[in-house]
């Protein structure tokens, strides 16, 4: 063995201890009896507790729940749509441009992203009617917008690797183009789905800049309860809190990376 | 309605990608109940053929008739035809079985009725026993066998093979050549199979169609393509011949030929005196012997035993290498640096034009 991987080993390690040193704090401190975070009195499991018995935390993790769900099943839908158009349907006019306009949300920053979609809203409420004040709704909308960008391109990704003899087979047997998409196309991109499904799942129950400009009063998300509590001062209900979304996070980004490795997908174009 | 006389009718298609010709041209008709092979190197453009013909490439000119009817626009889905792909292309997400049913089921067919065509297919396959499994449970072999069954079980009017034999060991390919000549018997419906390897054209086909460079050379009868090809490409596909370059003479049947030194005796027609034409003989259809239409005389340089034949290399004095098959045991055998007269009748040279 040389010094170089030695040398290489501890620069990782020092960058992965930056990483997540931090992260473990707040789920070892969330267990710390003590009110006092720098204090270890005991293991406890006193935070979790209060927070069952805290409304707010209860409505805002229901809240977040609901918008992670919705918005990642519309994003799917949409992102798959796109994905199968920019892999199946060869080189159409304009596919640099919509592979342009796809690619768009994700170098955007989100406090553009959060307040032109506020502007949108505000704007479509004046003349459409509709949405009638912002909430769950507009969360779910501007959540799916971001996230389909993701789902088009792990579609895309994979349908690239997929050779397109099973779908031709299919149509010479007698399927329809529906019939194919349904039957041969669909199940087969089923896990790359899954897998963006959970990673729009993620995005969205993460997400504090661009809900909190298009939520409503009624419509408070975990980051957003977080946050706020924060300015108040941190306390161990808050390190419990946080830890309940990481884990939440991390569970679904294990999941989508089992499902992607399953067929030899990729999480992101390279 | 009487049934029309081919299946499928192939009238001067083209197609290209971008600027690469892959199918120039071409016209040919699959007769009803006929086995014919397309045979040419790789590249020639007989998958595309064959795309073509199931409706997977549109064609950039000409028709494509199918049991009488024109259905050069005709989507696959509606095409009496099933083509089985060089990757056997087998549904990775379905057990064999519901490969198999997939294209019934598309029929609207259900129940007893495809539970039965389902199991017909498969024992025609000898496949029946692995229903349940998934494609990436099976052998190669295996895979082709459901490939087939999954093909075979629509009952199409034409069954498209693309090169169905290049993914198996040589003792399986022997079974599967003869296994498909069963089949199309007893199927009693039109195969087409596209294959690079000239003994799978001649042990299977009742006619066989020679393309190059996306153009069909030649079709024929196996026998004759072997006995009267009309180039050197084609003598050249149908085992060893001796080909050499000659001129009409103005005698006529004869043509002068500079490397044997000799104005060889033809029984075929010529074209015009002075045309430069190939002439080809057989190794097998020249003997030992100084009497006949044409003799040369000349030294073995090698000798190759095969078992039954063996096969001689023969220098001729004006240059020409003769290669000579004789059967072991018919005649006194030479060896390396034998001074030996050859002969071979008229009838044996087959002039190539082309
Ligand atoms: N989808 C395609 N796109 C571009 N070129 C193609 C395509 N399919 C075939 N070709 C070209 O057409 C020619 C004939 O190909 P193919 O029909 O596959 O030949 P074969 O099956 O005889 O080996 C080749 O030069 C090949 O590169
Ligand atoms: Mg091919």
């Amino acid at each position: 063995m040389s010094r170089f991987p030695l040398f290489a080993m501890a620069v990782l390690g020092l960058g992965l201890v930056f990483l997540y040193v931090p992260t473990l704090l707040v789920i070892a401190t969330s267990f710390n009896e003590s009110r006092l975070a720098g204090v270890w009195t005991g293991f406890s499991l006193r935070w979790y507790g209060e927070l069952l018995n805290d409304r707010q935390f209860l409505n805002a993790t229901a809240n977040s729940l609901i918008v992670a769900g919705l918005s990642a099943t519309a994003a799917t839908a949409l992102g798959t749509c796109a994905g199968l158009v920019l892999a199946r349907h060869g080189r159409f006019r304009g596919r640099v441009l919509f592979l342009g306009l796809l690619a768009t949300p994700l170098v955007l920053p989100e406090v553009i992203i959060g307040l032109s979609m506020l502007l949108v809203f505000v704007a479509a409420e004046q003349t459409l009617g509709w949405p009638a004040g912002r909430g769950i709704g507009t969360i779910v909308v501007a959540h799916a917008t971001l996230a389909m960008t993701y789902i088009a391109y792990i579609v895309q990704a994979r349908l690239t690797g997929l050779s397109r003899e099973c779908e031709e087979a299919a149509s010479d047997l007698g399927a329809s183009p529906l019939r194919v998409l349904t039957a041969i196309t669909l199940p087969m991109i089923a896990p790359a789905m899954g897998a963006g499904w959970l990673l729009a799942f993620v995005l969205s129950l993460d997400d504090l800049v661009i809900a909190s400009f298009t939520s409503g009063p009624q419509s408070t998300t975990l980051p957003m309860v977080i946050f706020s509590a924060v300015r108040l001062g941190v306390s161990p209900k808050i390190n419990a809190l946080a830890s309940v979304l990481v884990v939440m996070s991390a569970v679904c980004l294990g999941l989508a990376a089992w499902l992607q490795a399953r067929r030899g997908g990729k999480v992101l174009p390279e | 309605m009487p049934q029309p006389a081919t299946a499928i009718e192939i009238v001067e298609v083209r197609k290209s990608f971008g600027g690469v010709v892959a199918v120039d041209g071409v016209s040919l008709a699959v007769r009803n109940n006929e086995f014919l092979a397309l045979l040419g190197a790789s590249g020639c453009g007989k998958t595309t053929l064959l795309r073509l013909m199931a409706g997977l490439e549109a064609v950039d000119a000409g028709r494509i008739i199918i049991a009488g009817a024109d259905m050069t626009a005709t989507p696959p889905f509606l095409r009496p035809v099933n083509l089985m792909f060089q990757s056997y292309a087998l549904f990775p997400h379905m057990s064999v079985a519901e490969n198999v049913a997939f294209g019934l089921k598309q029929d609207g067919m259900a129940g007893a009725e495809l539970a039965a065509r389902v199991t017909d297919a498969l024992e025609l396959v000898e496949m029946a026993s692995l229903a349940k499994r998934r494609p990436d449970q099976l052998s190669g072999g295996q895979k082709q066998r459901v490939a087939l069954a999954r093909c075979i079980a629509k009952r199409p009017k034409v069954l498209l093979l693309d090169e169905p034999m290049a993914a198996l060991d040589r003792a399986l390919r022997e079974r599967t050549r003869l296994e498909l000549r069963n089949l199309r018997e007893r199927l009693g419906i039109a195969f087409v199979v596209v294959t690079h390897d000239q003994e799978d054209a001649m042990t299977m086909a009742d006619r066989v169609a020679v393309m190059d460079k996306g153009r069909v050379v030649q079709v024929a009868p196996p026998r004759e393509l072997y006995d009267a090809p009309c180039s050197k490409l084609v003598a050249s596909f149908f085992g060893e011949s001796n080909v050499w370059e000659a001129c009409v003479s103005t005698e006529g049947q004869r043509v002068d030929c500079a490397a044997l030194g000799l104005s060889v005796a033809v029984a075929a027609s010529l074209p015009a005196a002075g045309s430069s034409v190939a002439i080809s003989v057989r190794p097998e259809r020249i003997e030992f012997s100084n009497v006949g239409d044409n003799a040369v005389a000349g030294v073995v340089e090698d000798v190759v035993y095969l078992g039954t034949v063996s096969t001689y290399l023969v220098r001729a004095a004006h240059g020409a290498l003769i290669r000579i098959t004789r059967q072991n045991g018919t005649h006194p055998s030479s060896v390396r640096g034998d001074r030996v007269h050859l002969s071979w009748p008229a009838s044996a040279v087959v002039v190539l034009t082309a």
